[in-house]
């Protein structure tokens, strides 16, 4: 208006916006950039594994075989990490078991999130009986001991990728059920779904149209957790023999197999382990990173 | 004669993502032996965290930046922890606005009204145990051998705060400061335990500084009163100087937002309008201004000290708008 | 409290009951079980014979039903591989994994409830790092690869422990190291959350307001609300933990229940792992009302009530 109001304006800090906030809280969470990065690097050399791998995954070549990795003796830049008992190029397999590992996690987060976020949003927006009865399967869930279940199920009809794809789809849904039951019933009770009720929106409609896009940070920070929990319990499937068959190169399968040469040549686990290490960390850190910087008040 | 209490320029400062938030700036207060002192303001003015920095239990992120808080000729603010651990529960003691929260869940009534006692060295178990349960009636609970075995969940908001007011007296404390000790409770248990609160107080000759929101409180059981507004001091003096001749703007707002105050007949309650502004970095000038009626261009323009009105009433504003002046008790603010 | 007994009581029998269930299912998982047994190419006339003799041609309810009432008199079944009853070989081979399964949850609590406790008490110090850090880095680590880390570090190069069988407590150290690590992230994070919201809340301020050591406010006021969480979880974790022993007890040589398993599901020796799937299913179950019952006790709200 004219300048007698200009002087009653408190100079205030221009408040940044939302989307400034979080691209800020983004960048200086560390532990969201490490993991980030790691992770960042270890999807390019799975989506560009036949580019970069130097050899075929399944070429054996006996007469280099368990060559060490070039910063041992007796390694070369020929192979990098090495060569495993059957003269494979150990990167060439690490590259392409990443593959593996993420498929295993996008796949199974897909499955077991469909069956939990669906679990979950019915519970928690129904309440009363359903709840219960959700709430009695979720029980029931946790009381099944997954590596038992998961390893005599697969045992039973047959060992594949799809195989354990499933199995694990079918049992880690619990925390997506545990974690958008809550969401849900926090949400309900807000106003916006009144609102919608109000307009005369049906049930199932207010649950999609309303609560997902509400509930899209927990899903995402579940998905990362469950990610990384299908990926180790893939790799203790295959490292028990009872997962990914040979000559897949799964990670845990390749632990597994440089297992018998344990006390001669220990890098052939050691390498692939860490790689794992390294895949499951850059998760969890993502997954916990993603979580504080979308928590209304930036940090727990 | 010495204050039992003197705040003498005290800043508080509080960090956030944003910046650093000045929550308390330049407070001067002084509370005499046997005076009720209360601190009046809406809520987000400074007066819980000067409360807290009274008592030594600010946040981790708020830190006491400059000024004294005298109490007993001690000065509270460079005081280590384990020197005010000595004083807190001991010579002062507070009792805070949620009863339903503040008490332990999973301890007796009789171990949390003790534990102070024992702490202080004020006796053995039996001696706490005849003080609490002397008190306990004192404060107005019935059947007190009964609650003192029983857990929070079994007493109302009501019996909780009288325990909390009771556990706050345990080791005859010199000052007992309350946030908002009524807050919570029913309009019928307010008066209830105010009245016993002023009660005690005459008893037992204590200091009491009341934190508020309400007028109403202010009305029953204060001598003195300060008005804050946006971490400031704005007016001070005795209760009826404040309210029979208010100096600040702000004070004038506050009475009119009482029920049955100025619109008695329209049945509504006058809003100050606006918002206390963002505390956040550096504020100059009058931090009113943006919802005063009377402010002029020199109130933004350099900060603006207390000045007297009469004997012992002081306020923070540059146009002595007080003396009856008809925007300032008829005008719309 | 017995009200409340008495209802937690009844939701883990009907939990114990539907696990029993699913686990009687996992016989029909293949398909037909008498095929399973005897391989692809057996003969119509043993097929038969087979499905006769292990009660295969009843219908489903009554194969349960006479299953459940042989478990529940201690009758778990007569092992396909080792022509004895599966109690027989259980009880040789379940006091391993319990003893591995109580020594590594006692490992896993002693490092993570003082850890998650400091951690709590002073924030972004040193100690709450290293507590992050700790777990972080924990829940990374795949257990069977870190177990054949420690045999590679310290069987082979140091020479120092033995990296498999159950001779002598010294073959428990390293399983119990894996495994107790295995199950101390969850516990230390939640400690330390748990902590952090009740040191935040009103009833802990007022323990303050009256001048309290911050031993006594910590220990007296605190902890005892904290620690309602981290029971439950500490149960749910013993739970998996044994469920974990699959792992460990594979890559030690551990001869407990936990290899038996795995044994067992190789072989396709069906009764074994059903026992055993059920035995670590009860036993979470049991783990789980047994917290809940000390938590509710632990809350003088629920212990009072008649």
């Amino acid at each position: 208006m004219t300048d007698t109001t200009d002087f009653r304006t408190i100079p205030e800090l221009p408040a940044p916006s939302p989307s400034e906030v979080l691209r800020q809280r983004i960048f200086q969470h560390r532990g969201l950039m490490i993991g980030g990065g790691i992770l960042a690097v270890i999807v390019l050399g799975a989506l560009f594994a036949p580019v970069l791998a130097p050899y075929d995954p399944y070429l054996q070549d006996l007469a280099n075989r368990t060559v060490p990795p070039v910063w041992m003796d007796g390694g070369s830049w020929a192979h990098v990490l090495g060569t495993d008992q059957l003269g494979r190029d150990y990167l060439t397999r690490l590259l392409y078991g990443a593959r593996i590992s993420l498929l295993i996690g996008l796949a199974t987060a897909a499955i077991s999130g469909v069956i939990g976020i669906s679990l979950g949003l019915i519970a928690g927006y129904f309440g009363g009986r359903v709840d219960n009865v959700i709430m009695f399967l979720i029980t029931t869930r946790l009381a099944m001991p997954v590596i038992l279940v998961a390893l005599a199920v697969v045992a039973l009809i047959g060992s594949s990728l799809t195989t354990v794809i499933l199995v694990l789809g079918f049992l880690l849904w619990e925390r997506f059920a545990l974690v958008i039951r809550a969401s849900t019933m926090r949400l309900r009770t807000l106003e916006y779904v009144d609102a919608a009720k109000a307009q005369g929106a049906g049930s199932v409609w207010i649950l999609i149209r309303e609560l997902i896009p509400n509930l899209a940070n927990s899903i995402i920070v579940v998905a990362t957790l469950e990610m990384a929990h299908a990926i180790i319990l893939e790799a203790a499937l295959s490292f028990l023999g009872l997962g990914i068959q040979p000559p897949l190169p799964s990670w845990g399968l390749m632990v597994s197999e440089g297992r018998e040469l344990l006390l001669f040549v220990p890098w052939l686990i050691t390498i692939p382990g860490v790689f794992l290490f390294l895949l499951v960390l850059s998760i969890n850190l993502v997954g916990d990173g993603l979580r504080d910087v979308t928590a209304p008040d930036g940090k727990n | 004669m010495t204050s039992l209490l003197s705040i003498q320029g005290l800043q508080v400062d509080i960090a956030t993502p944003g910046g650093t938030l000045q929550a308390v700036k330049n407070l001067n207060l002084d509370v005499q032996r046997g005076e009720t002192h209360c601190i009046v303001g809406e809520s987000g003015c400074g007066k819980s965290i000067t409360a807290l920095a009274m008592i030594g239990l600010l946040p981790e992120k708020a830190r006491i930046t400059a000024g004294s808080i005298l109490f007993e000729q001690q000065n509270l603010a460079c005081l280590n922890e384990a020197g005010l651990s000595n004083l807190r529960g001991n010579r002062m003691a507070m009792i805070f606005q949620e009863p339903m929260t503040c008490l332990n869940p999973t301890l007796t009534i009789g171990t949390q009204l003790t534990e102070g006692f024992l702490r202080h060295g004020k006796g053995n178990r039996k001696a706490a145990y005849e003080r609490a349960i002397m008190l306990l009636e004192k404060v107005g609970i019935s059947a007190a051998d009964k609650r003192f075995h029983q857990y929070p969940y079994s007493l109302s908001g009501g019996l909780r705060q009288r325990v909390m007011i009771a556990m706050a007296l345990m080791c005859e404390p010199d000052l007992i400061i309350a946030d908002e000790p009524t807050t919570a409770l029913d309009v019928t248990v307010q008066a209830q335990i105010l009245a016993t609160l002023s009660e005690l107080k005459s008893e037992m000759g204590l200091s009491l500084i009341v934190i508020t929101h309400d007028l109403g409180v202010v009305a029953r059981i204060a001598d003195n009163v300060t008005v804050m507004y946006a971490g400031e001091a704005v007016e001070t003096g005795t209760v009826s100087q404040v309210f029979g001749n208010p100096g600040h703007p702000y004070t004038v707002g506050l009475q009119k937002s009482v029920v049955g105050s100025a619109d008695r007949d329209s049945q509504r309650l006058s809003v100050i309008p606006g918002r206390v502004p963002s505390l956040v970095g550096g504020l100059t000038g009058c931090r009113f201004r943006n919802r005063c009626p009377h402010a002029i261009p020199k109130c933004a323009e350099a900060d603006i000290d207390m000045s007297e009105l009469e004997a012992d009433h002081t306020y923070r504003c540059l146009r002595n708008v007080s003396a009856g002046r008809p925007e300032m008790t008829g005008g719309v603010l | 409290m017995l009200f409340y007994t008495v209802k937690r009581l009844g939701m883990a029998l009907l939990v114990a009951f539907t696990v029993s269930f699913l686990t009687f299912a996992l016989l029909y998982v293949a398909g037909d079980p008498a095929t399973a047994i005897l391989g692809p190419n057996a003969t119509d006339v043993d097929i038969a014979y087979i499905r006769k003799h292990y009660g295969f041609d009843q219908p489903l309810l009554v194969q349960f039903i006479q299953w459940l009432g042989r478990i529940v008199q201690g009758d778990l079944g007569y092992s396909y591989f080792f022509q004895v009853p599966v109690s027989d070989i259980l009880l040789q081979r379940l006091p391993i994994t319990i003893q591995l399964g109580l020594l590594a949850f006692s490992l896993a609590l002693l490092i993570a409830l003082p850890l998650g406790i400091a951690a709590a008490a002073r924030p972004n110090s040193l100690v709450d790092r290293l507590a992050l850090f700790l777990s972080v880095a924990g829940q990374a680590i795949p257990s069977f690869w870190m177990g054949l880390m420690m045999i590679v570090i310290f069987s082979v190069n140091l020479g120092l422990l033995p990296s498999s069988g159950n001779d002598s407590w010294r073959h428990f150290i390293l399983p119990t190291v894996v495994l107790g690590y295995y199950a101390t992230p969850a516990i230390m994070r939640l400690t330390r959350s748990s902590m952090l919201e009740v040191l935040s809340s009103d009833y802990v301020r007022t323990a303050k307001s009256k001048g309290l050591s911050r031993t006594t406010v910590l220990y007296k006021h605190a902890l005892r609300n904290a620690v309602i969480p981290v029971v439950s979880l500490a149960a749910a974790q013993l739970g998996f933990m044994l469920a974990g022993s699959v792992v460990i007890e594979s890559v030690f040589s551990l001869q407990g229940a936990g290899m038996l398993a795995w044994q067992s599901i190789s072989r396709g020796d069906l009764p074994t792992v059903q026992a055993i799937v059920l035995l670590f299913s009860i036993a979470y179950v049991a783990l789980t009302l047994l917290a809940d019952l000390f938590n509710a006790w632990l809350d003088p709200q629920v212990r009072m009530a008649q």
